[in-house]
């Protein structure tokens, strides 16, 4: 059993996941940083207009990958659930706004028309909120259940792995 | 609450929120790609014309192809003809309607004309390049409002373009009656045939009846034909119609309508 402040697996262990977490988070930054962010890059260049800025997709896409990563390498912490609260806070603050300003706008000639096709894709990103949504319930249950009952998660967890 | 329940709810949503962003994330990547292959064809206008009283029908077609995985829903075009003016001549639009997936579709949609409005009139008798604007609204995969707006030159061709009417010099035809020959020309540019009868009116300069006349025609079939025909027009002998009107009507399978009205010198 612990206190409920300090992490509960072996810091021998941390040291030899710390070259991992540096790949998944490079790897998760490209995922939905860098690959959107070249969306957006890609399709302004060739006309079309979708409402965020490569820089906000950026920004976006590392906010995401460094709490996910930090939710999953603290973990055995006290701190998990409220890492996992905020991560999953700020997906919804992210996806609302992209809701709230994403548009795919393009003018292209179809036979001798010009047309300017506008589709409101904003409801995309509300379809995606149910994930960061349930996410917040297990967030709060982890905080209640690291709270009321202080070890008993690193204590399970731990026999577990 | 046991912290046994409470460790294990909090383990299932936080899998559930991992599996439901996977599934969505999926969901939305088949969606962007059926999306992508959505293509608006474009609306052209079919051989169908018809004319009755003050309205004139063109009907169209705007075709859509939509081989993705999620329907089209909601699909309505609405087509607005403008002269190069800017003056509306003509609107229209198709029914509401639900394109499924993995189709072509071909949405009838009818243009009509108030032929009592000068500009629309034009139609008739004037060739002239139309401005198209449309509005397609639909729904994609019941979630995403779409909208088009189209800009559009249509070369519109009339049926009585360069219409004239040429008069004779008139002859006697019994004791009270008199022929006034007519001659009427114009090149026919609708897409359709059509046979009818062109009914004149003579009319003196202060509106009393002085004669009149017919003439029955086929319309050739070939667009742009050229057509002239000449016929008597039967008026009383004694009534001034010099400087005063003929009325003309045609009356055909497909087009019935008021001509404009011709002075005579």
């Amino acid at each position: 059993m612990t206190d409920g402040s300090s992490p509960v697996t072996p810091p021998r262990r941390d040291r030899r996941k710390w070259p991992l977490v540096v790949v998944v988070l490079v790897g998760l930054f490209v995922l939905v940083g860098v690959f959107p962010a070249w969306g957006v890059l890609y399709e302004s260049n060739h006309g079309m207009s979708l409402g965020p800025s490569f820089v906000e997709i950026l920004a976006f896409g590392a906010i995401v990958a460094i709490l996910t990563v930090l939710v999953w390498v603290l973990r055995p912490t006290p701190a998990y659930g409220f890492l996992k609260v905020l991560s999953s806070l700020a997906k919804i603050g992210i996806f609302l706004f992209l809701g709230a300003i994403f548009t795919v706008s393009d003018t292209f000639t179809s036979g001798d028309a010009i047309v300017t096709a506008t589709v409101g894709s904003g409801e995309i990103f509300y379809l995606l909120l149910i994930a960061p949504a349930v996410g917040l319930v297990s967030g709060i249950l982890f905080i209640v259940l690291d709270r009321q009952f202080p070890g008993y998660r690193a204590e399970k967890e731990h026999e577990r792995s | 609450m046991r912290p046994q329940s409470i460790h294990k709810f909090a383990r299932v949503t936080g899998w559930a929120s991992i599996l439901i962003g996977l599934v969505l994330l999926a969901f939305v990547v088949s969606l962007a790609a059926s999306a992508a292959e959505v293509n608006y064809l474009g609306t052209l206008p079919t051989s169908s014309r018809t004319v009755g009283g003050n309205e004139l029908m063109i009907g169209a077609v705007s075709s859509v192809s939509n081989p993705g995985l999620y329907s089209l829903q909601g699909f309505r075009v609405n087509l607005h003809l403008l002269t190069s003016s800017g003056v509306l001549v003509a609107f229209g639009s198709s029914n509401t309607t639900t394109l499924p997936a993995r189709t072509t579709s071909q949405v009838p949609l009818q243009i009509s004309a108030n032929l009592s409005s000068p500009a629309a009139r034009q139609l008739i008798t004037t060739n002239m390049t139309l401005i198209v604007n449309g509005w397609v609204n639909a729904t994609y995969a019941a979630l995403f409002p779409v909208h088009l707006f189209l800009y559009e030159n249509y070369p519109w061709g009339a049926p009585f373009d360069q219409l004239n009417y040429t008069f004779g010099t008139p002859t006697p035809s019994g004791n009270t009656t008199e022929n006034l020959p007519l001659t009427l020309g114009f090149r026919n540019w609708f897409p359709v045939p059509d046979y009818g009868t062109f009914t004149f009116s003579v009319m003196s300069p202060n509106g009393t009846s002085c004669g009149q006349g017919k003439l029955s025609m086929s319309l050739p079939v070939s667009e742009g034909s050229s057509y002239e025909g000449t016929t008597n027009l039967l008026v009383n002998d004694g009534c001034n119609y010099h400087g005063g009107t003929l009325d003309v009507h045609y009356s055909g399978l497909l087009l019935s309508l008021d001509l404009p009205v011709v002075t005579i010198p």
